[in-house]
């Protein structure tokens, strides 16, 4: 099967608020990318952390706990961790997890 | 007569022959030697005559021994009066294309151990394939003694000419081979002249074998233990083991013990991870009165045959609590979870039967756990059989499909948090009571099902719709036969491609 490769571009629009955008396949052979990146995301000062799940095509158990790691890291800080970019497959996915009781996910698609 | 003044004189000619580097012995006619030079005399003490054929042709050049020397000798006529032999000492030039020849015979022998022997993770495969190349190049008969075992006994194997044989000693009983106790503890070997090969005892060799001339024992270096020892015989009258065969058996001696070694861990591992393995594959389902059950567990890692889906039946004196979950992860990491979970809930269960109240307490103890990221989803389904009635509770997991006997499906409406996500330890539940009728059939899966990639581009997902329209065609069929069909046809759908570990569990009420 080919897998669609998973990118994570991390950028800051604003001087306290750090934007993950991810894309591709966010599974188990990929999600220790994001996993041994947290740390270095959360630094201090940090007080947003945006995730855009826009370009995920595919997100399984391991994808979600990193989601999970990467929003009780950002309570430790503490920042904010908001989705601004979701698609109606992941949508459901946190649905179905409960993980939309949990997150804070954008109006539009929650 | 000017050119007769410069030619040279004879005793410049004596002279030149004199300082040659090859022997050179002139005759006469008659055959009487009338010089010898001095290399000549230097190759040969005493009377030269001997090694000289007179029968050869001029210009043929032929070998003879002289004690452990050869030379090469070559005949030569000049004129009709004097004969020359021409003598060149070649032992060495023999010993060093001997010696090329037993090291390239020696290399091609190590070339062909370490391609056997690398072969096999088997035990006894690396100790045949030691013995086996042991016999014929170094030794009439090869016998490798495995490390020691339980009960205080020891396995052999032996190639000879008798073929391949195979026993068992008691360890005691290696004290009877000179070295061979030593050689077991993994001491560095001996040299074979200091083994008295008499002091043989019988088992060591094959019937018939004759008298021991040359015994050599050496160990088989493990990885940091010893692998066992190479035993090799040769027979009396035949030449024993010199330096260089010691050095070339210890060279592969080396080769078989981590061969052998690597072979014993392995075996051990597959030992343990067969056991572990067997207590986390799912277990046979309890026959329960008024119901029909099946279930199927496919693990991505079809090695381990374990992986991070799960179910189980458990029975209580109410009726069946039937589980089906899923932990974060793959492979044998994820199964050891499963497998906690399941015994958690076996425990769990002795107190409290609500699915519910499981749920909160589950996901409690996983939260306490040591294990990093000890994320699980699960589906509890309490069932009175009686009553066809199931109280069901999920968490992070999809919710279970119910296919009445008329061919509709329906989704149930129940959902949950993953559990061992969420610090905090709150979860919500939304738990539903599903009444099964005679002939209904209430499915279980985990994520794997639906998302198993593949179809006609290997990269669609199989998704719920497919799942519900699969299951809609199962109406009427006893639940084994439902597992097995959605099974073949999630199966299908990958065509061979990698997936997630997959389980499928249904219950069905008898009509």
């Amino acid at each position: 099967m080919e897998t669609a490769p998973f990118l994570v571009e991390i950028d800051n629009p604003e001087p306290d608020t750090t934007r993950l955008t991810l894309s591709g396949d966010f599974d188990y052979t990929t999600s220790g990318e994001l996993a041994a990146l947290t740390p270095t995301l959360m630094s201090r000062g940090l007080k947003v952390l945006e995730v855009d799940l826009n370009g995920v095509t595919f997100i399984d158990s391991s994808g979600l706990a990193t989601l999970i790691h990467l929003f009780h890291a950002a309570e430790e800080v503490p920042a904010e961790m908001r989705f601004v970019g979701m698609t109606p497959y992941i949508a459901h996915l946190f649905e179905v997890t409960a993980l939309d009781q949990v997150f804070n996910l954008p109006t539009s698609a929650a | 007569m000017d050119s007769v003044t410069h030619a040279p004189s004879t005793e410049v000619l004596r002279a030149i022959v004199e300082a040659a580097a090859d022997g050179v012995v002139l005759c006469d006619a008659d055959g009487a030697v009338v010089l010898v030079n001095g290399a000549a005399r230097e190759m040969i003490p005493g009377d030269v005559t001997r090694l000289l054929d007179r029968s050869r042709e001029p210009g043929e050049t032929y070998e003879t021994t002289l004690g452990d020397r050869l030379l090469r000798v070559r005949r030569e006529i000049f004129g009709i009066v004097h004969q020359a032999w021409y003598l060149r000492d070649v032992t060495g030039e023999g010993a060093r294309a001997d010696a090329l020849r037993a090291e390239r015979e020696r290399t091609r022998f190590l070339v062909e151990a370490g391609r056997r022997l690398s072969a096999s993770l088997n035990t006894r495969r690396c100790a045949r394939a030691t013995a086996e190349l042991a016999t014929g190049l170094l030794a009439d008969a090869a016998m490798v003694v495995l490390p020691p075992g339980g009960l205080r006994r020891t396995a052999w194997l032996r190639s000879s000419e008798a073929g391949l044989e195979e026993g068992e000693i008691p360890v005691a009983d290696a004290d009877q081979v000179p070295g061979l106790a030593e050689a077991l503890a993994g001491f560095p070997p001996v040299p074979s002249r200091w083994l008295d090969p008499h002091q043989a005892p019988e088992w060591l060799l094959p019937a018939g074998f004759g008298p021991v001339g040359h015994l050599l024992v050496t160990p088989l270096p493990g990885n940091g233990v010893p692998a066992g020892a190479l035993v090799l015989a040769r027979r009396e009258g035949c030449p024993g083991f010199d330096d260089e065969t010691e050095t070339l058996v210890r060279v592969f001696a080396a080769r078989a013990g981590a061969a052998i070694s690597a072979a014993v861990l392995y075996q051990e591992q597959s030992a343990t991870n067969a056991i572990l393995a067997g207590d986390l594959r799912p277990p046979p389902l309890p026959v329960v009165e008024g119901l029909e059950l099946a279930g199927s567990l496919r693990a991505a890692q079809q090695t381990a045959l374990i992986g991070g889906d799960f179910y189980d039946v458990l029975p209580t004196p109410d009726g069946p609590l039937v589980t089906l979950g899923d932990v974060c992860g793959k492979g044998p990491r994820a199964a050891v979870l499963a497998g906690q979970v399941r015994h958690s809930l076996r425990a769990l269960l002795l107190l409290e039967r609500d699915p519910e109240q499981l749920m909160h307490l589950i996901n409690k103890a996983l939260l306490a756990s040591y294990t990093p990221r000890s994320h699980v989803t699960l589906v509890l389904a309490a069932i009175r059989p009686g009553e066809g009635v199931i109280d069901l509770a999920v968490a992070g997991h999809p919710a279970p499909l119910l296919l009445r006997a008329d061919g509709v499906v329906e989704e149930i409406d129940a959902r949950g948090t993953l559990l061992g996500a969420i610090r905090s330890g709150s979860i919500t539940l939304r738990t539903a009571t599903v009444d099964l009728a005679p002939g209904d059939l209430l499915l279980l899966y985990s994520d794997g099902i639906t998302e198993a990639f593949g179809g006609p581009t290997g990269r669609e997902m199989y998704g719920s719709t497919r799942l519900k329209a699969a299951l809609s065609t199962c109406a009427g069929m006893p639940a084994t036969a439902v597992v097995e069909r959605l099974e073949q046809l999630n199966s299908d759908w990958l065509a061979g491609g990698v997936f997630d570990d997959r389980a499928l569990l249904a219950i069905r009420r008898s009509q």
